[in-house]
Order: C-alpha cells, then sequence, then structure tokens
C-alpha cells in the first residue's frame, strides 16, 4: 500500500501529467492511489480523543463542621459506582464565623473577614490553605506521603480550585473506594482562644469537600 | 473536498484519453486545498464550542440548615429548590460547563459595610463557592455522588469558569432536559452570627454549558 502522501506530493504529479499528455496516461492510476491516501482534512479529525477524556461525573468526600483540632477528621469513603477513571482532584473548605464577644457590629465582621480574604486571595483559593489532606486506595495504600510515611498536605499543593484540577490518574473499579482524610488548620490564621476583645473567630470549618473528577469507563449511564 | 479530488483521480484513471485535462483541474483542486488547510480555520472547529446554554436564577434565597429545632430542612448537600430547566435545542456534544455568582445588595440596606462583607464572602474565583449545584438529565441522572447518594457541591468543584471551564464530553440528543438545581449556602459560612447584624443576601447566579453543534452547520 502507498504511504500517506501529502498534498504537495499529489499536486506535483497531477502538474506533471498536466504538462506531458504521454504521461499522464501511465500515471493516472498512481494519481488515483495518491489522492485515495491523502491525509483527512482536518475538519474531520475534531480532536473527539480529548473530549473522550473529559470527565461528566464528580464523585464527592464530603465533611461537615471539622473543629479545630490536632488529629485528622474520621475518614470518608468515596465508593465508586462504575468502573472509572479518576482524572483529577479538587477541594473546598468553607469556613464558618461564630460570635464570641459581646457588642459586637457589622464593622467587627467586616474586619474578620478581610482576614479571610486576604489569606483567600494570597495563599490559595477555595480555602484550601485551610485544610490538610490525604487520600488512600481501599484502606492499603497512601499516594500522599515524605517518601518515607503518609502525612496529611495542605490541600493547597494536592487539590485544584476548579479552574484547573491536580491531574490524577487511576482506573478503578466498581465498589472500589477512595478513603479520604482531612485536618482542619484554621489554626494558621487563630492560634489563640477567641476574647471578649475579638467579637468574631473563624475556627471551625462547616463544610469541607474533596471532589474527583471521574470518567465513566463505560457508556455513561443513568441510575 | 476530498471526494471530489478522489472522483477525479478514479475518473482519469478510468479513461486515459482524459487523464491530462483532469490532471490539470486537479493540479488547481490540490493548490486551492494546500493554501486552505494552512489558511482557514477547518469548520469543525469554528463550531466548537460555539454554543452556550445557560441556567439563570436571579434572586436565590439561602435554604435554612438543619438545626435541632429544625432537623427537617435539606442537609447542605441538597435542596428543595426546583431545577431550572435548560431544553437541548440540537444534537450536541457538552465540552464545558462554568458558572459564576454574586451577591445582591442585602435587603434592608444595611450600609457599605455589609456590602463589603457579601463581596468579600467568596474564596473561589466569580463566586463559585456561594452557591452548590448539581445537574440531572430528563429528571433522571445525576452526575455527582459519594457512592450511595446524590450530592449538590459547591459550584467551584463541580464547574469551572468561563476563562477556563471545566472539561466534559457528553453528548446529547435534541429535546433532551438538562435540570440545573442551586442552592445558595451563604448561610453556612455566617451561622454564627446573629441576622440583627448580618444576614446573607439573595444571589444571582447562572450556569453554562459550552456545546458543539453535532449537526452538520
Amino acid at each position: 500500500m502507498l504511504r500517506p502522501t501529502t498534498l504537495a506530493e499529489a499536486r506535483g504529479l497531477a502538474e506533471r501529467m498536466a504538462q506531458s499528455p504521454a504521461d499522464a496516461v501511465s500515471l493516472a492510476g498512481m494519481l488515483a492511489e495518491c489522492v485515495q491516501n491523502l491525509p483527512p482534512e482536518k475538519s474531520e479529525l475534531l480532536s473527539r480523543y480529548e473530549f473522550e477524556r473529559a470527565t461528566l461525573w464528580t464523585m464527592v468526600a464530603s465533611f461537615e463542621n471539622v473543629d479545630p483540632s490536632n488529629i485528622a477528621a474520621p475518614d470518608v469513603n468515596v465508593i465508586m459506582e462504575h468502573d472509572s477513571w479518576v482524572r483529577g482532584v479538587c477541594g473546598v473548605a468553607i469556613p464558618r464565623f461564630d460570635q464570641f464577644g459581646t457588642g459586637a457590629t457589622i464593622a467587627d465582621l467586616l474586619a474578620t473577614i478581610q482576614v479571610l480574604d486576604a489569606a483567600c486571595f494570597r495563599y490559595g483559593r477555595n480555602g484550601l490553605p485551610f485544610f490538610e489532606a490525604n487520600f488512600k486506595l481501599d484502606d492499603r495504600q497512601g499516594f500522599v506521603s515524605s517518601g518515607s510515611s503518609e502525612l496529611l498536605t495542605p490541600a493547597t499543593l494536592i487539590c485544584g480550585d476548579g479552574v484547573t484540577m491536580a491531574p490524577m490518574d487511576w482506573r478503578l473499579q466498581k465498589d472500589q473506594a477512595i478513603q479520604v482524610q482531612i485536618r482542619n488548620r484554621l489554626d494558621l490564621l487563630s492560634p489563640l482562644p477567641p476574647t471578649q476583645d475579638q467579637p468574631f473567630d473563624i475556627r471551625t470549618l462547616r463544610w469541607v469537600l474533596v471532589c474527583f473528577w471521574t470518567e465513566e469507563l463505560r457508556q455513561p449511564s443513568a441510575r | 473536498m476530498r471526494e471530489i479530488l478522489r472522483s477525479l483521480a478514479d475518473e482519469a484513471a478510468r479513461d486515459p484519453s482524459r487523464a491530462a485535462p483532469i490532471a490539470r483541474y486537479l493540479a488547481d483542486l490540490l493548490k486551492q486545498a494546500e493554501e486552505s488547510e494552512g489558511r482557514t480555520t477547518p469548520p469543525g472547529y469554528v463550531y466548537a464550542g460555539a454554543h452556550s446554554w445557560s441556567a439563570l436564577v436571579d434572586d436565590l434565597a439561602i435554604e435554612p440548615l438543619p438545626t435541632l429545632a429544625a432537623p427537617n430542612a435539606a442537609p447542605i448537600f441538597s435542596t428543595f429548590n426546583e431545577p431550572t430547566i435548560v431544553k437541548v435545542p440540537f444534537d450536541a456534544l457538552v465540552i464545558g460547563v462554568s458558572s459564576w455568582g454574586f451577591p445582591k445588595t442585602p435587603v434592608p440596606l444595611p450600609g457599605n459595610e455589609a456590602i463589603a462583607v457579601s463581596l468579600l464572602s467568596s474564596c473561589a474565583w466569580e463566586g463559585r463557592d456561594l452557591f452548590s449545584v448539581d445537574w440531572e438529565l430528563d429528571g433522571k441522572t445525576a452526575f455527582s455522588s459519594d457512592g450511595r447518594r446524590r450530592m449538590m457541591t459547591p459550584a467551584c468543584v463541580a464547574t469551572g469558569s468561563r476563562k477556563r471551564p471545566r472539561p466534559m464530553a457528553w453528548t446529547l440528543r435534541r429535546n433532551q432536559r438538562i435540570g440545573v438545581r442551586f442552592r445558595n449556602i451563604m448561610n453556612a459560612m455566617f451561622e454564627g452570627v446573629p441576622d440583627e447584624i448580618y444576614e446573607p443576601p439573595l444571589l444571582r447566579v447562572g450556569l453554562t454549558f459550552h456545546a458543539l453543534n453535532l449537526d452538520q452547520p
């Protein structure tokens, strides 16, 4: 079989035939074969392979009311509903404001939220600086480690913010589980106990989610 | 174009007496093809992602969170809000999803400080952590779950921004219906703040699917 030809090669052959009618008769078969082997037009390619790698499912590990503590919150399992290809992970933490002092005003609340905003603006979107995380598969293997032992790592380092995901490439079977562990690190912002001079404080993470963007390995199915 | 080239080349091979004039014509066509491949955007790419289908809600109010006094309120990962319907106008490949949320001015207007608190409440790009979302297809398929139950998630982990939508690959048929559910979750952050000091405002939210027309344009 003739190797795929280029447009320039086919044109060269056609021009040679046009200039020399004697050659045209003998080269007509070759030109036909040459044109048959032209690569498809770019518009026929439509990078579908790339789209097929894109994700549709969001598999969620959800934690509510995570208090400040030196120990991690209990693991949450994310169970695969299908044979899946985990393509990436994102996270978000929503802190909760609590009133501690008396005589609090909206100005006090504004002052506290400005601290939070500055931290997120400079050190990680989605509240990622405020928790640490670790993922395990089937309770056996940790994928977040120091190289020698498992480690809870700042979520900013291992989770995406939804605009971009932290890429992963796990092929999991139905009913396999990812264990997610997190720890509240709002103590970085509020290291001291609340006082009457500090009407509002943020100590508890009201809702933390670690979300895995996955692709179903077979045709997506309805539940 | 390729089909025309192939049929002409076959014609030249079948009838050698016409090979030379056909070859001249073919040479011209091949030259045009060469020039257009380098110069123009292929038709498929022109239409890729050109369509945007949006679900918009103008006044998305908070829903109470469950408490000991009101244990039957919707859990934070769910909602009683009805889905906003997006009807698929043609066979399409959905290639991305993005969203955006904006806090409206608190009512009654308590002054610039309350407005500033509202605007600073988001820690994600484009206010996507102020509300949660999920979507269903024809009322039966949900694509967000912990493996046991359907779960809404903050939009910042389920959708991207317009600049960088979350990539998807979702082939939909004409007249299918996507139901998008929204929930204002600003009260999660201010759960411990008395309403007299600050009450989370309504949100204007939107979610857009970016789609490619699978029919011939």
